[in-house]
């Protein structure tokens, strides 16, 4: 009887599986997901959400929200502290001719959400609407989401975001914007467009991730370090914050400084382009605060902004999310469209193709173990379409693969290497400039805190755990790749190859 | 060299024989920048140029190229490459650029513990500035990287020592001092470096002293397993051990029930949260012995009196929790127990 009494427990979780008792699924509105699948509950007296979804002017792309407070196109009301902060720019549409902007406003009832741009920066920053010469306006939307600000069961505060998209423009060429509305404008910002598509002249992207907890101030120094290299753009790998539905964990990303360098001296001016790290978990305060392409795709979330592609000058980039809440949307809807995706490039134009998500599947005893389920998934379309280089986080360390293709069972096959660990080029026929393998870079770590690694693994060529970050320098068929330590700009690891 | 907005060598409108020797004087005497032909290319010629007078240390001449990039056009987008790294040699340009080369070169070192000494050397005649900063901070971390413990904390403590040393400097400075004295085993010493700071509530701060706590919980831990062994040796001696009594712990039914307090929070792992499988597989294999064990000691005690029973049914409890927490402390995987 006793040894019955005792087993009650147990058998009771294992016959009813997690679905069925309801732990997963939730009756009440989701207001944002917590990283541990949990979710705060929105009062069922609170207003309605509210979606906006438009073309912006001029574009030829769909802009949507999230579900929300409060979503509106720009209109003409001041609020109480409409100054903008936390100024930041992306790209939605075509790197060449566009870009967009968020930024955050305080207090309650600022709706303004207009840009003035043009390519003289005194022209802009002398204008208060569009009637000056050469300065051009656009109006966007505003949203209001409701967040949580000091714990995690509670939605205790709201967040009000202005966003704006820019098209039409010239290739490589600079911008000068302000934001926000009369009277009450940013200082004024550049940004470029990226060239032609194509295009063989030189430039240049940086890569960083995990810059969660910001330990030692690392976040900011890293992206005054990125600053310093003039690279074009940046990519992320995943998890920026700590807690995505917690918003001081997002303030700190948007307003970190080091010394007299704030971070927005860069954001505001060279596109970030997001991955979705575990621990950003597709909040909505990760979704709401940035803009980027937005094609829906099957089973995707995030009005599309799970996984996507975009183009700049002769590369093409996938960004693609691991931290999905059903794990079969990996090798399933998620690989189908990388598939895709990867079929419709045109290598003449784009030789260059990069990967970007957050967890590794190549990574040598570090924290978190190769993820094998995603290798599987991914890597075969990564291998058939030859993918040359695929940035992730998650382990805080630096790490560089062999070149890979192909697998047996599970396991990663080497491919011939040239010097230095680059992959070896190959020179007739066919495979004339066709690289042997991919290389699987972990560059995380600015300021999340370090994990162990070793390059002990025969699939590892070189192996750090400092924080880091990567820029690569293209010019036509040529890559440089540099890793960095993120703190001392010491150089880790250093190749290039042409293909 | 032609300025932004100046025609290139290509258009100035002179007659096709003039132009050709026009560039063929060029190609004999100019600079390969200024023998571009448009300004774009010029201006990717001074980039090349800036970049590798870069690679070559020599800071001065990368100026002068990247300057002269932003001459051609500043509002072009390579423009920005060139004011960035503008920007970055006039704030490390005390001295004459010279100790900025040494960095530059400390920078590609790689590992090289002659060229760090040697700049830790020249390091010392540097004038103050934003350069001598970067250079204690790249030492103290260079030596670090390479596991030299000794070269490290005495880099780390000259970094410390440096006048005009920034707040998040000092903070940077004294986080990786006594995070790398926590790693030697000299908590006291990174307290004390801490303390000395007034730091104790950084992160590193909070980590050891989370270590320190981890360590104190496993000495308590390692405590009660030991007391349980001698609480077992002292009451029963071997008697547990006596075949009859193996036997009796060994009856299929308990074997069943052990296997089931083992087994059955594995299964709910695996079921709900694939990522504590392993912590749960350990501990079902630490904690197996033990239960073992308890059965026995039961076994063996079954005519004792009753305060013998309940000191070896509280220490198997004991035991059991001190086990485990030594799996979870092992696993990194405290389950929401704060550290």
């Amino acid at each position: 009887m006793k040894s019955r009494l005792f087993a009650f427990p147990f058998a009771l979780l294992l016959l009813y599986p997690c679905e069925e008792t309801g732990l997963v699924e939730q009756e009440t509105e989701d207001a944002g997901t917590l990283d541990d699948g949990a979710v705060i509950e929105r009062d069922a007296s609170m207003p309605e959400l509210q979606s906006l979804s438009y073309t912006p002017d001029g574009c030829d792309y769909e802009v949507a929200t999230p579900e929300l407070l409060f979503a509106e196109r720009g209109g003409d009301e001041a609020g109480s502290e409409p100054t903008p902060y936390q100024v930041h720019v992306g790209w939605s549409g075509p790197t060449q001719s566009t870009f967009n902007v968020n930024w955050r406003t305080d207090g309650e009832g600022t709706t303004f959400a207009r840009i003035l741009y043009g390519t003289s920066e005194s022209a802009v920053a002398g204008a208060d609407d569009d009637t000056a010469e050469g300065v051009s306006m656009q109006n966007g939307h505003t949203l209001v989401y409701e967040t949580a600000t000091t714990n995690l069961i509670e939605l205790d505060g709201r967040v009000t975001l202005h966003e704006v998209h820019v098209c039409g423009l010239e290739p490589d060429t600079t911008y000068y914007y302000k934001v926000g509305g009369p009277g009450n404008w940013s200082e004024v910002y550049d940004v470029a467009t990226g060239p032609e598509l194509g295009s063989t002249a030189p430039w240049s992207f940086a890569s960083t991730g995990d810059s969660r907890n910001n330990t030692e101030n690392a976040w900011p120094l890293s992206q005054r370090r990125v600053r310093d290299r003039g690279v074009d753009l940046q990519i992320f790998s995943g998890d920026a914050v700590f807690l995505g539905t917690l918003q001081p964990d997002w303030d700190q990303f948007f307003s970190a400084s080091d010394g007299d360098f704030e971070v927005t001296d860069l954001l505001a001016r060279v596109p970030l382009m997001m991955s979705n790290g575990n621990h950003d978990n597709l909040a909505v305060n990760y979704v709401a605060s940035f803009a980027m392409p937005q094609e829906v795709s099957e089973d995707e979330r995030a009005q599309g902004e799970e996984w996507y592609s975009f183009d700049y000058a002769n590369a093409h980039f996938i960004v693609l999310n691991d931290s999905v809440a059903d794990e079969s949307v990996l090798a399933g809807a998620q690989a189908s469209w990388l598939r895709a995706d990867l079929e419709a490039v045109d290598r003449d134009v784009t030789p260059w193709v990069f990967a970007v998500h957050h967890r590794p599947f190549y990574t040598c005893l570090s924290t978190h173990r190769p993820d094998v389920g995603l290798r599987q998934a991914w890597q075969p379309v990564f291998d058939e379409y030859e993918v040359d280089i695929v940035f992730t986080g998650h382990n805080h360390v630096y790490e560089r693969s062999q070149p890979i293709r192909g697998l047996e069972g599970v396991e990663g096959v080497l491919a011939s290497a040239g010097p230095n660990g680059v992959p070896a080029i190959g020179s007739e026929g066919s495979g004339s400039g066709r690289p042997s393998g991919t290389l699987y870079v972990v560059a995380a770590g600015v300021g999340a805190p370090l994990y162990a690694v070793s390059d002990e693994c025969p699939t590892t060529n070189i192996a750090e755990s400092v924080q880091n970050y990567v820029t690569v320098e293209i010019e036509d068929r040529s890559l440089t790749f540099t890793a960095r330590n993120a703190m001392t700009d010491a150089v880790i690891d250093e190749f290039s190859y042409s293909k | 060299m032609r300025r932004a907005g100046q025609p290139g060598v290509a258009s100035v409108g002179l007659p096709f024989l003039g132009g050709a020797l026009l560039g063929v004087a060029l190609l004999g005497v100019g600079t390969p920048a200024a023998r571009a032909q448009s300004p774009a290319q010029t201006q990717r010629a001074e980039l090349e140029a800036a970049r590798a007078a870069e690679e070559a240390f020599d800071p001065a001449e990368a100026m002068e190229r990247y300057r002269a990039a932003l001459e051609i056009d500043p509002s072009s987008r390579l423009a920005r490459r060139a004011r960035g790294r503008v920007r970055y040699l006039e704030e490390r340009s005390e001295g004459g650029f010279a100790p900025l080369a040494e960095l530059m070169r400390a920078q590609q070192a790689r590992g090289d513990r002659e060229a760090l000494r040697r700049f830790a050397e020249a390091r010392r005649g540097f004038p103050s500035g934003r350069v001598r900063q970067e250079g204690a901070m790249l030492l103290a971390e260079s030596w670090s990287t390479l596991g030299d413990a000794e070269e490290a904390l005495s880099a780390y403590r000259e970094w410390l020592e440096e006048p005009e040393l920034e707040e998040q400097a000092r903070i940077r400075a004294t986080a990786g001092l006594a995070r790398l004295l926590e790693q030697e085993d000299r908590t006291d010493e990174a307290i004390a470096v801490l303390n000395e700071q007034a730091l104790g509530d950084v992160e590193v701060g909070r980590e050891i002293a989370a270590a320190q706590r981890t360590r104190v919980r496993r000495g308590v831990a390692l405590g009660v397993l030991a007391g349980f062994a001698l609480l077992l040796l002292a009451l029963l001696r071997l008697r547990w051990l006596e075949p009859a009594v193996l036997r009796r712990a060994a009856a299929p039914r308990r074997l069943l029930v052990g296997a089931y307090v083992l087994l059955g929070p594995l299964a709910v792992a695996w079921l709900y949260d694939p990522s504590s499988r392993d912590t749960f597989g350990l501990l079902a294999l630490t904690l197996a012995p033990l239960v073992f064990v308890a059965s026995c000691a039961g076994q063996a005690l079954g005519g004792a009196p009753r305060w013998k029973r309940w000191a070896v049914a509280l220490g198997a409890v004991a035991a059991h929790a001190a086990a485990g927490y030594l799996v979870l402390v092992a696993r990194g995987n405290t389950l929401g127990l704060a550290p």
